[in-house]
């Protein structure tokens, strides 16, 4: 069976349709008995064409829900169901283009939960991911604007991306970071930094975001911040802001927290 | 005349007709790079089967999760035959069996049913693995 195989009985309409033209038009009983019988052919093959139709329909709708999910699954972090690294590129990428067109403020916060390893030591791995999933949590509520997301970037490490954030609210908004996690009270008793889980964050913004900013300067001050959080102490915000070229450096390091 | 065999692949469903106890079945998905050429020996099979069937009642249970649309006009053909047997006195049953689970499944299923006229067709609704 060929390609048109799966047609005959449509090819064979259009053969007979091509038959009767070719005489004329009909004449008599007989081309008339004939001509309503292609009729009724041609009514029931288009009928299920239309069924066909909806039928290839339904699968594909099938595909792409199933497309969907799949997607959604690839761009997530298993455990703590925030977006993976790769989420993380492909959406921080998406605002940093969306903010260099309109000139807006960026800001990053790199955020590690303190001792996490000894966390881990001391409870065991399965009350360490209990605590990644509750800090996960805590930091993606505390963000409110739906441009704002938080993202696992590493083993105990998230990093929250803030658009249009000016530096003023960039500060407010790490602490509550820190806050939110402090407030869980996860006990951590080998924890030098508080009797409980704590984080430190690195937080650096952009005044303005230009054509030829660079996203990974940024990414660079929020990692030094966190450096210097970490050295600092711990369980505390340090934030940098980067004037708009931000490939030139910035100024201002402020300690907070 | 000889049963029927095709084993299943990725792409393609398992196809067991048996012409003595009358049963013929097809399972899996249906979604070969060319539905014509996959079942062009499914075609002529019946052909010859049906040229020989008397008055025996015969089951065909179809368990076809996903197809594609060749496939599907494939099988439309394949009522219609079957539709057409039943106009002239053979007894032919169909069961479209799908996992209830799947509504695409059951829907594909009303249409095909809605599209035969003398041909008994029914939807059975089977839970998955189940025979």
């Amino acid at each position: 069976m060929s390609e048109s195989g799966l047609f005959a009985r449509e090819a064979e309409v259009i053969r007979k349709a091509e038959e009767l033209l070719a005489a004329g038009l009909p004449a008599g009983p007989a081309a008339e008995e004939e001509y309503a019988s292609l009729l009724a052919d041609y009514r029931k093959l288009l009928n299920q064409a239309r069924r066909l139709v909806r039928i290839s329909d339904m699968m594909q709708e099938d595909l792409n829900r199933l497309n969907t999910k799949l997607a959604d699954l690839s761009s997530q972090d298993g455990l703590t169901g925030l977006a993976n690294r790769r989420r993380l590129d492909e959406r921080m990428a998406d605002e940093w283009r969306r903010a260099v067109r309109g000139g807006e403020p960026f800001a990053l916060v790199m955020i590690d939960i303190d001792h996490f390893k000894r966390f881990n030591d001391t409870y065991g791995h399965a009350a360490g991911d209990e605590c990644l999933k509750a800090v996960a949590a805590a930091l993606a509520a505390t963000l409110q604007r739906p441009c704002e997301f938080v993202a696992r970037y590493g083993g105990e490490e998230f990093m929250a991306v803030l658009p249009e954030t000016p530096h003023a609210g960039l500060l407010v908004m790490a602490e509550r970071l820190r806050a939110a996690v402090e407030a869980l009270g996860i006990p951590h008793a080998s924890s030098s930094a508080a009797g409980h889980v704590t984080v430190s964050l690195g937080a650096a913004s952009l005044v303005r975001v230009e054509r030829g900013s660079s996203l990974s300067a940024l990414c660079q001050a929020a990692d030094q911040a966190l450096y210097e959080a970490k050295a600092a102490g711990r369980n505390r915000a340090v934030g940098a802001v980067l004037d708009s070229a931000a490939a030139a450096g910035g100024a201002g390091d402020c300690a907070f927290g | 005349m000889q049963e029927l065999i095709i084993e299943a692949t990725k792409s393609s469903p398992r196809v067991h007709f048996d012409p003595v106890g009358h049963v013929l079945e097809i399972s899996g998905e249906s979604y070969p790079e060319n539905a014509a050429k996959f079942y062009a020996p499914v075609f002529d099979w019946i052909g010859q089967y049906l040229a020989g069937l008397g008055e025996e009642p015969v089951t065909v249970n179809l368990t076809i999760s996903y197809f594609n649309s060749s496939s599907s006009k494939a099988l439309m053909n394949l009522f219609d035959v079957f539709d057409d047997a039943c106009r002239i006195g053979r007894r032919i049953t169909v069961n479209w069996r799908y996992d209830p689970e799947n509504e695409t499944a059951q829907e594909c299923g009303e249409e095909f049913k809605e599209d035969v006229c003398g041909l008994p067709f029914n939807l059975v609704a089977c839970g998955p693995g189940q025979p």
